[in-house]
């Protein structure tokens, strides 16, 4: 905040004081080559699961996207004894591997792109001790979410990922739906109806910890994430997938960098920002700067699930229901109403035997997947 | 009489006597033929012919047999012949009358109502009572005894002060030195001298710079006193001392100390017309800033925070007015400005880069005089003089009125609201107790508010008092002791909302006492040495909340606190007149003290959140953590002659406190941090050596130097750490090492119509992380630039007097840009868009290239006017270049877009009457 203000300042203070201060427009000349750096992240999981390596090359600064991903690259994990195993290619620069791979040997990873050959260093995979315990606790601003892991002697640094998965419903429940063509509104049957949907998010957030330090590696209550108070999130039931990693030294000071970096942009007070390392380099030019640390071993995951009632009394706040209103609608207005991007029938309404109309609300309100959620229960979810 | 004339037995004689006048005195003309006449004939014979009248001894004359034909020769022709080879003296006054003495050289006999005969100087008379002008006019031809007859030894040690006729104050680095002799003395910053001759008859020279030579006959007899009053050049008056030296450059022992006289700093032409003191050491080689705007300026590739910063002995932590629009220094109370780049005497320490040492002015002796001057955004306004016989004083201040500006801006200007201004405020007495005893108090005081819109205020100000005794023992032994008290505070306010409203700010109060003795050994000798003792406590940093609705929490980072002691020993010592060593070794120790509480880590892990295991608290007076080592000085001389000479200098030093920076530009809101059991004390060493040469007499003065540092122990910080309020800083630091070297160039004509000078500068200054660093490393442990690394700088200062009442400047600076970190490339991971950032200062932002120009015009020159009034005009940056200060990147639209900053991108006109009286 206060560097932020002091930038604010100098320039306000040049600008306006003297009125002969001057900001133009500067495009550096960057080299073309620095434009087209090779981005690799994943991680190269022992002992049966899945590995995932994304490739992906950086965008200009001034660019809109942020990543090309790589799409015709060979990616291949090999052992020290030999072995060899290639990744398939699911599309969108993400390769994937299945195969149960030994956790007892040293690995590398050896990308074959258009613009060269790049190799990691030999990785020594680390057995992630297990989680011991994903727990929560409310609290003022709402709730946190801890992960407490206990360290040894190989495994000293972690990096956490996160995929939260809550239900959530509509403010309405829309039991009808509107058929254009026939000028006629169909009841819908209940696992038609919109009401109920499921939502993920997977982790932002560069979640790090080192037991050094800590009696017998004890990492105890790691804050993974904190839940807003209010939040629809613990409105129904809610659900957390902890995956805790082991790292070595080098990949924990390649992510604390990666984290670190990307809070401030270089303004005139802002922080100095550093170049991250690598374990991958060019084989044809070691000096090639490359984007990604790649660990290995054997991950440790973890589920929980917290309901609302565990954390009683939970109110909560969806804003853009704040403004949900319900119109009455005459039958002969049906055609003109643009249903189907807008607009949902909830109920008849009946003042007197005969409906001479619908009561309806907006797709938002009354629709839950109009939000981003889907509407089929997730196979892992335990009501 | 008649009995003469008989008795001569060949005798023409012819007389031509001219007018006499009693205000010209042509000197009478005599032709004779004086053969195998004895000195009594001879003697009544001129006198007979003549006005002179001789006055001698029978017994001192009775050996001489004269010999000479005379034809139009003066009378001093005929006694020099006619003495020559004998031990007889003559004197001849302004009657007429001739006294004749042996041995004893010229005891001269001068007529009470003109010349007094001085009475022998000695120790124990050891003032010489000022000259009333009519003296003055004849202090030159008199001759001055000095010191007691018959004290043993051939040589006789003369010490005395040099002071300026008009004002009384001292004068700095005038070079003093007997006639076709090689001895050679310098005054000191007290204007004090001391020199070693042969006993016998010298004509000692004086000379300095702006200021008229002086020349003192003399007979030197034992050791003894000579204090010698000298006219400032006429066009400067009094209001100018100058500390330039003629022929010091060559031969000062020290090398890389660059004194800016205050008459050449009014010459460059400043921003806005204020002359400044950091504007003016900038044009010196070796001297960068980052920018225009900025707080700080770098040393031979060192930090900002590696200056020391003294104005009169009191650490100015922050010496800029509007965050680097202005430097704090009120011009008119500065009586000289010397940076030490390298050679730094032993009695400064604490800081690795240079010592910029400004000294002030505590006033005129002789009358009270004034004066001061009204420019387009400030004015200022000094006075000094005596007060009473012994008292002493001079007071200044400036100020600004830019808020009154601002007030005349249209009612809607989003500005309106804005303000800006500054003050400073000089108070400084002395007082002369005794012959023996002197007393000084320096007080300063400055502050500076800035409001952006209505809601935002900032502010910072500098206290310092400080009291000095000075003493003398006697002529070789003399002490200065020191007390006084340092405060600087910087302050934000920030108003937006009630809920919100908060004042942010860090101060740090500094005590120090100092003991300084400097004892002159023997001619050769010089000794200084002393102790140093320096309390900081720090306030790093508080946030609290401001007004009773404000719901920010309170955060306060801990006091801190330390004591520096140091030691030192320094010797100046002349070897032969060719060959001088400056040595010395200062030591320090430094205590980090209670009450405070530290953080604890494993040993040899990476201090982090993660790895800290706890905290430990001490109590008042509880030392927690002691530093100490040696800082070495040596510097030695040799002149090949008296125009040519090289220099060598080594030096290492030590510094306790740190500022906290890890931006680009040095923001004001970096504060200050002192070495604790996690940070270690910065250390360097410098070794210089330069060669040094003057042509047409000693006018043109070149010099080359060349110089290395290393440096240990610095600070770099992790990647988006932030300093502020941040109580656990050590997580922060990389520790870093560095490395400089450069060549200064420099060739500088003093004297002329056109003067001033011209210099080149290659200089690299690189950091690396220290291989012992366990965290990560920038750019993988190799070297990179450091923020201020300009390779090439190119400074032309000229100035051109049209006229003695015109003085035209001309400023030329050109430097590669800076370097700068880029945000090259954007990509995504971790589940966010990330920006990468090219190597550390990979890049750079362009040149900076500027030319001003400035026209000083002097009122009048008549010396004696009731004011002299002057008007200072010229433009900076003539050419309107758009000098990048920074570049920065902000997202407009999403996609980031980068931004250059420039100060002064326009020519900037200014305007300042000045006015003395």
């Amino acid at each position: 905040m206060m560097k932020n203000l002091s930038l604010l300042s100098l320039q306000f203070f040049a600008l306006m004081f003297f009125c002969w201060a001057c900001r133009e427009v500067f495009e550096p000349e960057v080299s073309s080559l620095d434009h087209n750096i090779l981005v690799v992240e994943g991680y190269i999981e022992v002992g049966g699961g899945e590995t995932s390596i994304s490739l992906g090359r950086t965008n200009p600064v001034y660019d809109s996207a942020s990543l090309s991903p790589v799409l015709s690259a060979a990616v291949n994990i090999e052992s020290e004894g030999g072995s060899s195993w290639l990744l398939n290619h699911l599309g969108n620069g993400i390769y994937s591997l299945k195969d149960h791979i030994p956790e007892d040997q040293k690995y590398m990873l050896r990308i074959s792109t258009e613009a060269g050959e790049y190799w990691s260093e030999w990785i020594t995979p680390i057995i992630t001790p297990e989680i011991q315990e994903v727990d929560f606790e409310k609290n003022e601003e709402g709730v946190i979410i801890y992960a407490s892991t206990l360290g040894n002697e190989d495994a000293r640094y972690f990096i956490w990922d996160f995929e939260e998965t809550w239900a959530y419903r509509s403010a309405y429940r829309a039991y009808y739906r509107y058929e254009r063509n026939t000028n006629q509104m169909i009841l819908l049957k209940e696992e038609e109806h919109a009401y109920k949907c499921w939502k993920s998010n997977n982790s932002k957030r560069i979640i790090l910890a080192s037991s050094e330090g800590y009696q017998n590696d004890h990492i105890y209550q790691k804050e993974l994430l904190q839940i807003a108070d209010r939040s629809e999130k613990l409105g129904e039931r809610y659900s957390l997938f902890v995956k805790q990693k082991a790292i070595n030294r080098e990949a924990f000071i390649f992510w604390e960098a990666i984290r670190k970096n990307s809070d401030d942009i270089g303004g005139i007070f802002s922080p100095l920002p550093s170049l991250v390392s690598s374990n991958l380099y060019n084989t044809n030019n070691p000096e090639e700067p490359v984007i990604g640390h790649i660990s290995a071993g054997k991950s440790a995951v973890k589920r929980i699930f917290i309901n609302k009632s565990e954390v009683e009394p939970w109110r909560t706040l969806i804003p853009e229901y704040i403004r949900c209103q319900i119109f009455d609608v005459p039958a002969k207005e049906y055609p003109n109403i643009y249903w189907e991007r807008f607009y949902v029938p909830l109920i008849p309404n009946c003042g007197a035997p005969v409906c001479p109309g619908f009561l309806i609300s907006t797709t938002e309100c009354a629709d839950c997947t109009a939000r981003g959620g889907f509407l089929q229960k997730p196979d892992f979810w335990i009501d | 009489m008649n009995s003469i004339l008989r008795n001569v037995p060949i005798f023409i004689f012819l007389l031509s006597s001219f007018f006499a006048g009693a205000q010209t005195v042509p000197e009478e003309k005599i032709s004779g033929v004086f053969s195998g006449l004895s000195f009594e004939r001879f003697a009544r014979m001129v006198e007979d012919k003549s006005n002179y009248r001789f006055y001698f001894k029978d017994d001192e004359v009775d050996s001489l047999l004269i010999n000479v034909t005379a034809f139009e020769n003066t009378i001093r022709q005929i006694l020099d012949n006619i003495f020559s080879g004998t031990d007889l003296q003559y004197a001849i006054d302004h009657q007429f009358r001739i006294f004749i003495s042996r041995n004893e050289k010229l005891t001269l006999n001068l007529s009470p109502g003109y010349f007094t005969l001085r009475p022998e100087v000695t120790e124990e008379e050891d003032e010489v009572s000022r000259e009333n002008p009519e003296e003055r006019v004849f202090a030159k031809n008199r001759l001055w005894e000095i010191g007691r007859r018959g004290s043993g030894g051939s040589h006789a040690k003369i010490a005395g002060k040099v002071q300026s006729v008009d004002s009384g104050e001292p004068i700095i680095g005038a070079i003093i030195y007997p006639r076709g002799q090689d001895e050679r003395a310098i005054t000191d910053e007290s204007g004090a001298y001391s020199i070693s001759l042969p006993k016998g008859r010298h004509t000692l020279i004086v000379q300095s710079f702006g200021a008229y030579q002086e020349q003192r006959q003399i007979n030197l007899m034992g050791n003894g006193t000579l204090n010698i009053e000298m006219d400032d050049n006429i066009i400067s008056l009094s209001e100018v001392v100058v500390t330039s030296k003629k022929s010091a450059n060559i031969e000062r022992p020290e090398m890389g100390l660059a004194s800016i006289s205050v008459q050449s700093l009014k010459k460059v032409p400043a921003v806005l017309g204020e002359v400044d003191v950091i504007k003016g050491i900038l044009t010196l080689p070796g001297v960068k800033t980052v920018g225009e705007a900025s707080v700080g300026f770098n040393v031979r590739g060192g930090a900002a925070d590696q200056n020391l910063i003294l104005f009169n002995q009191s650490t100015i932590y922050n010496p800029t007015h509007l965050f680097g629009l202005f430097s704090a220094f009120n011009p008119d109370l500065v009586e000289s400005v010397d940076l030490y780049k390298a050679g730094i005497p032993v009695q400064f320490g604490g800081r690795l880069s240079s010592v910029l040492d400004v000294k002030v002015r505590f006033g005129d002796e002789e009358k009270i005089s004034g004066g001061g001057g009204l420019g387009l955004m400030t004015s200022r306004l000094y006075l000094h003089g005596p007060i009473g016989k012994k008292t002493t004083f001079a007071l200044g201040g400036r100020t600004t009125y830019s808020n009154w500006l601002i007030g005349l801006l249209e009612e809607e200007s989003e500005f309106r609201d804005s303000r800006a201004s500054f003050y400073d405020f000089n108070l400084n007495l002395k007082q002369k107790i005794n012959e023996n005893n002197e007393i000084k108090l320096f007080t300063y005081a400055s502050r500076d508010g800035f409001r952006l819109d209505s809601d935002t205020t900032f502010s910072y100000e500098n206290q310092n008092i400080s009291l000095s005794w000075v003493h003398f023992y006697n002529e070789r032994l003399e002490s200065e002791i020191t007390a006084g008290h340092d405060h600087y505070n910087f302050q934000i306010l920030g108003e937006q909302n009630p809920l919100n409203e908060f004042t942010f700010g860090f101060s740090m109060n500094q005590s120090h006492f100092r003991t300084k003795f400097v004892y002159e050994l023997d001619d050769r000798h010089r000794f200084t040495f002393g102790m140093d003792n320096v309390y900081y406590n720090l306030s790093p940093g508080t946030l609290l909340p401001s007004g009773e609705e404000s719901i920010v929490i309170r955060k306060v980072v801990g006091r801190e606190r330390a004591l520096e002691t140091a030691i030192y020993f320094g010797d100046e010592y002349e070897i032969n007149p060719s060959l001088t060593v400056s040595y010395g070794l200062r030591y320090a120790l430094y205590n980090f003290l209670g009450p405070n509480s530290v953080n604890q880590y494993p040993l040899g892990v990476i201090k982090s959140e993660s790895t800290l295991i706890g905290r430990k608290s001490y109590g008042e007076g509880d030392i927690i953590h002691t530093e100490h080592g040696p800082e070495v000085r040596l510097s030695a001389r040799y002149s090949f002659d008296n125009v040519t000479s090289v220099k060598l200098g080594y030096n290492t030093m030590r510094q306790h406190i740190h500022m906290l920076t890890n931006t680009s530009a040095i923001s004001p809101t970096d504060t200050w941090k002192l070495s604790d059991p996690h940070v270690a004390p910065q250390t360097g060493d410098q070794l210089a050596i330069g060669y040094f040469k003057n042509f047409k007499n000693n006018t043109v003065e070149t010099s080359i130097e060349v110089y290395g540092r290393r440096l240990m122990d610095l600070m770099d910080f992790r990647s988006g750490a932030t300093l502020i309020l941040n109580e656990a800083v050590e997580q922060a630091i990389i520790n870093t090492e560095g490395k400089t070297y450069g060549v200064e160039l420099m060739a500088k004509k003093t004297e002329g119509k056109l003067n001033g000078w011209i210099s080149y500068t290659y200089s690299r200054s690189l950091l690396r992380s220290a291989s012992s660093e366990v965290g990560e490393k920038i750019n993988r442990g190799k070297y990179y630039r450091s923020n201020f690394d300009q390779p090439h700088d190119i400074m032309v200062v000229a100035n051109y007097e049209l006229s003695k009442r015109i003085n035209t400047s001309l400023n030329t600076n050109y430097s590669t840009g800076r370097p700068i970190t880029l945000p090259i490339a954007k990509f995504e991971y971790g589940g966010a868009d990330r920006v990468f950032y090219s190597g550390r200062n990979a890049y750079r932002i362009p040149h900076y290239f500027r030319v001003d120009f400035s026209i000083n015009i002097e009122g009048s020159h008549k010396v004696r006017k009731l004011a002299h009034a002057s008007w200072s005009l010229g433009v900076y940056n003539v050419l309107g270049r758009s000098n990048p200060y920074s570049v920065y990147f902000t997202p407009v639209n999403g996609i980031l877009q980068g931004y250059q900053l420039s100060i002064f991108a326009r020519p900037i006109p200014f305007i300042t009457y000045n006015f003395r009286f």
